[in-house]
């Protein structure tokens, strides 16, 4: 039996696990003083915003994909009602979940003109959220998971995201007190404090 | 407004994912023991097409004998033709 788009599932699953690892990654370092120096904020934050879109549309694929394998013969309810999957329906939720929070996130940025900036704020913060879903779904349901590298894959990045957490906690409001930024021509998330 | 320039560095990021997408691709192919199945992932597992976890998961009657692979009836000279149901050959529900 043609196994290409099991493959190509797993293969999607794995890029888009990765770009919501940068796409969070950067966002987090944007609010921080690691890219201050180097780079100017706005263009950070315009390569944040489309690498999150180019991260939802390779979800999508790697949701699609699926159905029309033979081998798999999943639904599409299957796929996107959380639960409803008879093949390991609990971490293939976590990914459902994700899905839509992503979906909702990604949304709000172009929606910000119309949600209060604590509020959109707020929403943002569900990107943390989201990565954690995908990174459970991803050990849970994925077939590569004993595989030694997916297993550094998913470490790495873990400890990487959880490293610029604390360092947005601990440094990153302090630094960004001192280069305020304007809203409207950088970041939508000026570098204050996090809470 | 230069926010939605960069698009060289777009395209760059855009090749980058690809390229991702080519390597994983690749990796998951060639390497047969990326498509084993944790020993004790048990029945909800994953496709193995090399040990068929998947379809004892999914169409667990063609694997117990409810199916396709029932064992053939004795032969008996004795006995008169029967229109016997004739066991379905799927492998996986529709």
């Amino acid at each position: 039996m043609d196994h290409t788009f099991w493959y190509l599932t797993r293969a999607s699953g794995l890029v888009a696990y990765l770009l919501l690892f940068a796409s969070v990654a950067l966002g987090l370092a944007m609010t921080t003083s690691l890219f201050s120096s180097r780079f100017r904020r706005y263009r950070v934050y315009d390569i944040h915003r489309f690498l999150s879109l180019v991260t939802l549309g390779v979800t999508v694929f790697h949701v699609l994909i699926v159905l029309p394998d033979g081998y798999f013969s999943f639904s599409a309810r299957q796929l996107l009602v959380p639960f409803a999957s008879p093949y390991r329906p609990f971490s293939m939720a976590l990914g459902v979940f994700a899905l839509y929070l992503m979906a909702i996130i990604i949304l709000s940025f172009y929606l910000r003109p119309l949600v209060p900036y604590r509020a959109w704020r707020l929403l943002h913060y569900a990107t943390f959220g989201a990565f954690v879903l995908a990174l459970a779904h991803g050990i849970g349901a994925g077939a590569d998971t004993g595989a030694g590298w997916a297993l550094f894959l998913y470490a790495g990045t873990g400890v990487a995201v959880l490293y610029l957490v604390v360092y947005r906690v601990l440094r990153g409001s302090a630094r960004g007190l001192k280069h305020p930024v304007h809203r409207e021509a950088t970041s939508p998330t000026p570098a204050r404090s996090l809470g | 407004m230069k926010l939605r320039k960069q698009t060289g560095l777009k395209a760059a990021l855009v090749a980058v994912v690809g390229g991702l997408f080519l390597a994983f691709l690749g990796l998951i192919k060639s390497d047969p023991g990326i498509s084993a199945e944790p020993a004790d992932s048990g029945a909800s597992s994953s496709p193995t097409p090399s040990s068929d976890l998947y379809k004892r998961f999914f169409a667990p009657d063609a694997d117990r004998g409810g199916g396709s692979v029932q064992p053939a009836p004795q032969a008996n000279p004795n006995a008169a033709p029967r229109n016997q149901p004739r066991p379905h050959t799927r492998s996986r529900p529709s």
